[in-house]
């Protein structure tokens, strides 16, 4: 089970179910939060036994209301802050996951909440989920990646909406937009991603791995680059 | 002024109403003099849409496209009836475009044997993506306001004062941060995600050295609205 202050931990049939977990605050990101997802993503990505990630947010309340900005402001040098950020590169160790990525996001979802969702392969929003970006208006930026998965992910004019105006949009308009690929009852939100994540697991991991890159690195390359990238990755499935 | 267009450059929200031929002509103009104005955080762009293919100049000292989008604050356009060719162009510069249920969207010009030449094209594609961008390139057809905001082409506003909101949300923001924003989200078309990321982490970092960044952590814990300087 967990060893960690901010998150829940759990292997169960192949699916690590990581939960967020400073309900108080609804799941507010903050440094702890930071270096312990670091550890239980190495701890998903080098388990053999961990064939995908479901990640929730504890309590009534919402999937993660955005960073902790308590502890903002508290960056010792810029060139420390710059320099942490690359060394500890969260982001891009969610989106390289070899196994499929889950989100399973109900209530307020805002800012890093949105972020975390928008890097995993599939999401589902419970009903009446929200969804916004208010970093702007506080002064600040996005920075767990939104200015660059959000446009890709419901394109360029939305999220400009979201980041610039505020605009929130609830969980019909993410199923529209692509932000979520499903929606479901809250109380049987966890339910139903469990199910549609096993659902995906019906085909063996290496498909699964394979494919993963297929889609994300071939988004990042010219078509016949990606083209060709597809091929050889197939043909290692013999 | 010019016949045809109405400026206000008062305000954290300027604005700009286009009315017409004559509007279209003096706009690189209009936008270029709104660059230094003092104060100004957003631009609301409105008026009329239907340019016609000739009313839109593109002049080595004037192109008012690309003036549009090279504003350094954000611009949202306002559109309540039909914005086609040049003008649908010119609309797909701005940052944000809210479509009032009488919007509808056009780019008809395949049909008439001539290609975008403001850009159209290339940021069609970017903001629908390419199939639906294609689509409406190759068959000139019609897309009305609820499907233009199912295809993410703009945002809902159901009247005006929507558009108004929108904008002045938009000029509520630190001038710093969304200007970031833009340059962050304008980069995510053009590089691959990881260097995305980088560029990032990079500029919020440097947004640490802002005083509107220490503003804007202060009004938050004090619970009262933030008074950002643009520094």
């Amino acid at each position: 089970m967990s060893a960690f202050a901010t998150l829940l931990y759990e292997k169960r049939d192949g699916v690590a179910f990581v939960t967020l977990n400073r309900p108080r605050v609804v799941n507010a990101f903050n440094v702890q939060m930071r270096d312990d997802l670091w550890e239980a993503l190495a701890a998903v990505r080098d388990d053999p036994d961990v064939r995908a990630l479901l990640v929730a947010g504890a309590g009534e309340r919402g999937f993660c209301a955005g960073a902790d900005l308590t502890e903002f402001g508290s960056a010792p040098s810029q060139e420390i802050a710059r320099r942490v950020r690359q060394e500890r590169d969260l982001w891009t160790a969610l989106a390289e996951l070899p196994v499929p990525t889950m989100a399973a996001m109900h209530g307020w979802c805002l800012g890093s909440g949105v972020e975390i969702a928008a890097l995993c392969d599939l999401r589902i929003a419970a009903h009446g989920a929200v969804f916004g970006m208010p970093e702007t208006a506080l002064g600040l930026i996005p920075a767990a990646g939104g200015t660059q998965t959000l446009p890709r992910i419901v394109g360029e004019a939305r999220a400009t909406a979201m980041m610039l105006a505020g605009r929130r949009i609830g969980a019909e308009e993410a199923l529209a937009c692509g932000l979520a690929h499903w929606t479901a009852p809250a109380d049987a939100l966890l339910a139903e991603a469990e199910r549609r994540l096993r659902a995906v697991l019906a085909a063996p991991d290496s498909v699964l791995a394979l494919l993963k890159r297929a889609v994300r690195e071939g988004a990042e390359l010219p078509l016949d680059a990606g083209l060709r990238l597809e091929r050889r990755l197939a043909a290692r499935l013999g | 002024m010019p016949a045809g267009i109405d400026v206000d450059p008062n305000g954290p929200v300027a604005r700009v109403t286009l009315d017409g031929a004559g509007g279209y002509a003096a706009l690189a103009d209009a936008l270029r003099s709104l660059r230094d104005a003092d104060g100004v955080r957003a631009l609301l762009l409105s008026g009329r849409w239907d340019c016609a293919p000739a009313d839109l100049p593109a002049t080595p000292d004037g192109d008012p496209v690309a003036e549009l989008a090279a504003l350094p604050f954000p611009s949202v356009a306002w559109i309540d009836g039909l914005c086609a060719e040049e003008g649908f162009e010119l609309a797909l510069a701005a940052d944000v475009r809210c479509a009032s249920p009488r919007a509808a969207f056009r780019i008809a010009c395949a049909a008439q044997g001539r290609m975008p030449t403001h850009g159209g094209a290339v940021r069609l594609a970017r903001v629908a993506g390419t199939a639906r961008a294609l689509h409406l390139l190759l068959t000139g057809e019609t897309l009305d306001s609820a499907d233009a905001c199912r295809d993410g082409i703009a945002v809902p506003a159901a009247n005006a004062g929507a558009a108004l909101a929108v904008a002045e949300a938009v000029a509520e923001a630190a001038p710093v941060a969304a200007r970031y924003v833009r340059e962050a989200v304008r980069a995510a078309g053009d590089l691959p995600l990881a260097d995305g990321l980088r560029l990032e982490a990079d500029l919020s970092v440097l947004l640490h050295t802002t005083r509107d960044r220490a503003e804007g952590l202060r009004s938050f814990a004090e619970k009262r609205p933030p008074r950002y300087e643009g520094r």
